[in-house]
C-alpha cells in the first residue's frame, strides 16, 4: 500500500489495550481517508445506540493518503465521532504537523473508545504506542499541559491536547493541536475527555513517505507548490492571514454583526481587518507541514488590559466570533479572547455564537438574573467575556456557566420562552462566520445539507461563489453571482462532493483552489497508487456523502433537519444584501432531486446506493 | 464625467483612492476591467451601500467602492 501504511491503532482504555487494526483495503479506495473512512469505520465499528458522551463511544483519528507528502495543503487530518453537541455525525479537520507525524510513525489513523481508570495519555512512536497514567496534567489548560508534555517528552514531539472544557465535557470543547491549531467544531474535545484522556504524543523517527510513483509524485508536487508560491489570493493570506480581506467582507454583508442581526459596520471592518492586525500585533506567519503560505498568525500585545506574550493569534472565524458577532471591535480584546479559549479548550465559533446568542436573549428579556447569576454581558464587553464568562462556561460554573456550557441550542430549549429565535444554527451545530445573506445564497444551501450542521468547509461552495474556483471537468464552470438561487442547486452538487473528496484526502480548502479536477486525479494515482478517472473520483465523493447521511439517518435525522435558523433565512435589514430574499426551499428542492435524495427521508433511494456500491449499507437503512 | 474610486481591503494593494475622469455611458463592468486587477482578486462595485450589476452606466460624481470576494474562513 502506498501513501497509507494500511495501519490504524485501536485503543480501547476501559482495558488498557492497544492492538493493530487494518482495514480491508478497499475501504481506502471506496472512501479515500480522513472524513470518509472514518465514516466507514464509524458505520463498521461504532455503537449507534451510544450516547457520544459514554465509554462505548468511538473516537476517531484519520488521515487523508496525502498526509506526510510534501506539498502545501496536505497536511490536514480527521476527527469524528458522535457530536455531544449535536447528537449525530461529526467531523473535524485539523491543521498544523501531527497528521504527517502520524503517517511516518506508520498510522492511518487511531480508533479510541473505552474510558480510563484515572486520566491518561496516548504516547505514540515509530510502530509502537503505549497508554501512561499522566493525573498531573488533568485541570492543566492547553498552554500548560502542552508545556508539560514537551518538556517531558523533549519539544519535537506533537501533541494533541484538550483543555478543562474537554475534561468538564462542555459540549463545543475542542481538541488542541501543538496549543494553536485545533479540532474545533462539535464538541470532540468532550468526546476525549469523556474517555479520560487528556492528550496524544507522537513522534517518529522516520521523515520518508513511500508513493506509487516517485518520479511523477515529485514532479507534480513541483508544479502545485509554484502554484500556490505565487497564487495571488494566497499571498494575500499569507501577508495579511484568513481575515486578509475581512473589510471586503463587512461590504459584501457577509461578516455577521451582534448575532446576524446587522449586515454592515463600517468602522468595525477596518478595526479587525487582517492588516490591522499585522500593523499592530503580528510577530510572524506560521504554516502548517509542508505549507508555503504561513496563513496562520504569532502575535503578542505589550500593553494594557488586553495584553498577551507571543503566541497563537487569531484566524477570522475567530476574529468575526469574538469581535463583529459580540459587537466588538477591539482587535486586541479579541486577540486575547481568543488565546483564553484556545487555554480552556472551547471552540471559538460555537463559544462566540453562543455568548451572542445569550447577550441578545437577555437584551430581549428572556434571561432573568436568577438565570444568569446576576452578570450581564452587553455587545462589545469582551473584558467580561474574558475574565468571567469564559472560565465559567469551560469550568461550568454557576448556573450561566453550566446553561451556555450546553451550546446555544440545548440552551434556548432549556430556557424556552422563545428565546430560541436567537440561535444561529443548522442541525444544532453553530453557523459559522460567514452570512449566506450577503457571502452567498449557495452558502445557505449547504450550510444545511451539511452533515455536521452548518458549516462553511463541507464544500468549497464560499469559493466557487467568489469566482475563486472553476471545475468544467465535472460541471461547474458558472459564472455565479452571490446574491441570488440561479445555478446554486447544480453547483451545490459538485460543492458537496468535491467538498466530501476535500476532506477525506484531508487537504486545505485555501490550498486546494490551485489544484485543477485532473491534477486531483494524478495525485491519487501517484500517490496512492489508484488508476482512477475522473468519474471514479467523483464518485467516491459522493459515496462518502451519502454514507454520512446514512449514518445521521440512523441518529433520526430526516429532510425537515436540512434547514436554518430562521434568522439565516430572513432578509437582511441593512448593508449590500438589504431586503434580498434567499429562495432557500426551491434551491433544496432542486438539489435533493438531483442528488435523487428523497423529500421525507433525506437519503438516497436503494439503486442510488448501489449505484455507489453501497450494498450493505442500503440493506442496513432499507432492508435486503 | 469624474467618479470617486475608494478601494477596500485587499483592493487597496492593487487600486489608489482617487478621482478619475470616465467618458459618459462608461458601465461598472467596464470600470472594473479597466483596473486590471490580478486573477483571483475577483471584484465588485459598490455604490451607497449597493452592489452595482456589470452593465449599470456610472452616474457623475458616483462614489464607488471596490470590493474583492476573497474570504478567508
Amino acid at each position: 500500500m502506498t501513501g497509507n501504511t494500511g495501519h490504524f491503532l485501536r485503543v480501547d482504555l476501559t482495558v488498557d489495550s492497544i492492538s493493530l487494526f487494518e482495514p480491508p483495503p478497499n475501504y481506502y479506495t471506496r472512501f479515500v481517508g480522513g472524513s470518509g473512512l472514518a465514516a466507514k469505520l464509524f458505520w463498521e465499528n461504532g455503537d449507534f445506540k451510544a450516547d457520544a458522551l459514554s465509554p462505548e463511544s468511538l473516537l476517531i483519528f484519520a488521515l487523508g493518503p496525502f498526509a506526510g507528502l510534501r506539498l502545501s495543503g496536505a497536511s490536514r487530518f480527521s476527527a469524528a465521532a458522535r457530536s455531544p453537541l449535536t447528537g449525530h455525525w461529526a467531523d473535524s479537520s485539523c491543521g498544523g504537523n501531527f497528521a504527517p507525524e502520524l503517517r511516518f510513525a506508520g498510522f492511518d489513523g487511531i480508533l479510541i473508545s473505552g474510558v480510563a481508570r484515572v486520566p491518561s495519555i496516548l504516547v505514540v512512536t515509530d510502530h509502537s504506542a503505549r497508554i501512561e497514567s499522566s493525573p498531573e496534567l488533568w485541570e492543566l489548560g492547553v498552554e500548560a499541559a502542552t508545556a508539560s508534555l514537551k518538556q517531558r517528552f523533549g519539544r519535537s514531539y506533537k501533541t494533541l491536547v484538550i483543555g478543562p472544557a474537554g475534561e468538564n465535557l462542555v459540549k463545543f470543547a475542542c481538541i488542541m493541536n501543538d496549543g494553536h491549531d485545533a479540532f474545533g467544531r462539535a464538541g470532540l474535545g468532550a468526546v476525549m475527555g469523556s474517555k479520560r484522556l487528556k492528550a496524544i504524543v507522537l513522534k517518529s523517527s522516520n521523515k520518508d513517505l513511500l508513493v506509487a510513483d516517485q518520479a511523477k509524485c515529485r514532479e507534480l508536487v513541483t508544479e502545485l507548490n509554484n502554484r500556490v508560491k505565487e497564487s495571488v489570493t494566497l499571498n494575500v493570506m499569507k501577508e495579511n492571514g484568513t481575515a486578509a480581506n475581512l473589510e471586503g467582507g463587512v461590504h459584501l454583508g457577509d461578516v455577521p454583526i451582534r448575532n446576524f442581526t446587522s449586515n454592515f459596520w463600517e468602522d468595525m471592518s477596518d478595526a479587525l481587518t487582517g492588516s490591522t492586525l499585522s500593523e499592530k500585533y503580528l510577530i510572524r506567519g506560521a504554516n502548517c507541514a509542508f505549507c508555503s503560505v504561513a496563513c496562520k498568525r504569532i502575535v503578542q500585545i505589550d500593553e494594557g488590559p488586553f495584553a498577551i506574550p507571543k503566541g497563537p493569534g487569531p484566524e477570522y472565524e475567530t476574529i468575526a466570533a469574538f469581535g463583529s458577532l459580540l459587537g466588538s471591535m477591539d482587535l486586541a480584546a479579541v486577540c486575547k479572547a481568543g488565546r483564553v479559549c484556545n487555554d480552556l479548550g472551547m471552540d471559538t465559533i460555537s463559544c462566540g455564537a453562543t455568548i451572542a446568542w445569550v447577550i441578545e436573549a437577555s437584551e430581549k428579556g428572556h434571561i432573568g438574573a436568577d438565570q444568569s447569576d446576576g452578570l450581564k454581558v452587553k455587545w462589545g464587553d469582551i473584558q467580561t467575556v474574558i475574565d468571567e464568562l469564559l472560565p465559567s462556561i469551560a469550568q461550568k460554573r454557576g448556573k450561566l456557566g453550566a446553561l451556555l456550557a450546553e451550546g446555544s441550542v440545548a440552551a434556548a430549549r432549556r430556557i424556552g420562552r422563545n428565546s430560541n429565535e436567537y440561535t444561529v444554527h443548522s442541525k444544532g451545530l453553530e453557523a459559522p462566520m460567514h452570512d449566506p445573506r450577503g457571502g452567498g445564497h449557495g452558502l445557505a444551501l449547504t450550510y444545511s445539507v451539511s452533515h455536521r450542521g452548518a458549516c462553511h468547509v463541507s464544500s468549497p461552495m464560499l469559493f466557487m461563489e467568489m469566482g475563486a474556483c472553476y471545475y468544467p471537468e465535472i460541471g461547474f464552470d458558472y459564472e455565479l453571482e452571490p446574491l441570488s438561487s440561479e445555478n446554486k442547486p447544480e453547483s451545490a452538487v459538485v460543492a458537496m462532493t468535491l467538498g466530501a473528496l476535500e476532506n477525506s484526502a484531508c487537504m486545505c480548502q485555501f490550498a486546494d483552489r490551485e489544484i485543477t479536477i485532473p491534477e486531483w486525479v494524478q495525485l491519487f494515482n501517484v500517490v496512492a497508487g489508484l488508476d482512477w478517472e475522473i468519474d471514479h473520483m467523483m464518485k467516491a465523493g459522493r459515496r462518502i456523502f451519502y454514507l454520512q447521511r446514512l449514518i445521521n439517518y440512523r441518529y433520526g435525522l430526516r429532510a425537515k433537519d436540512d434547514h436554518l435558523s430562521p434568522r439565516l433565512l430572513t432578509p437582511a435589514v441593512d448593508g449590500a444584501p438589504e431586503g434580498i430574499e434567499i429562495d432557500f426551499e426551491k434551491m433544496k428542492t432542486k438539489f435533493y432531486k438531483l442528488m435523487d435524495l428523497d423529500q421525507i427521508s433525506g437519503i438516497p433511494s436503494k439503486k442510488t446506493l448501489q449505484d455507489h456500491n453501497l450494498e450493505l449499507e442500503a440493506d442496513t437503512i432499507l432492508g435486503e | 464625467m469624474s467618479i470617486f474610486l475608494q478601494p477596500v481591503g485587499v483592493t487597496k494593494n492593487y487600486v489608489d483612492t482617487q478621482a478619475m475622469e470616465v467618458e459618459g455611458n462608461f458601465t461598472i463592468g467596464e470600470l472594473l476591467e479597466s483596473l486590471n486587477l490580478p486573477a483571483g482578486i475577483n471584484a465588485i462595485a459598490i455604490i451607497d451601500g449597493k452592489r452595482m450589476p456589470g452593465d449599470e452606466p456610472l452616474k457623475d460624481g458616483a462614489v464607488v467602492k471596490i470590493v474583492s470576494l476573497v474570504l478567508g474562513g
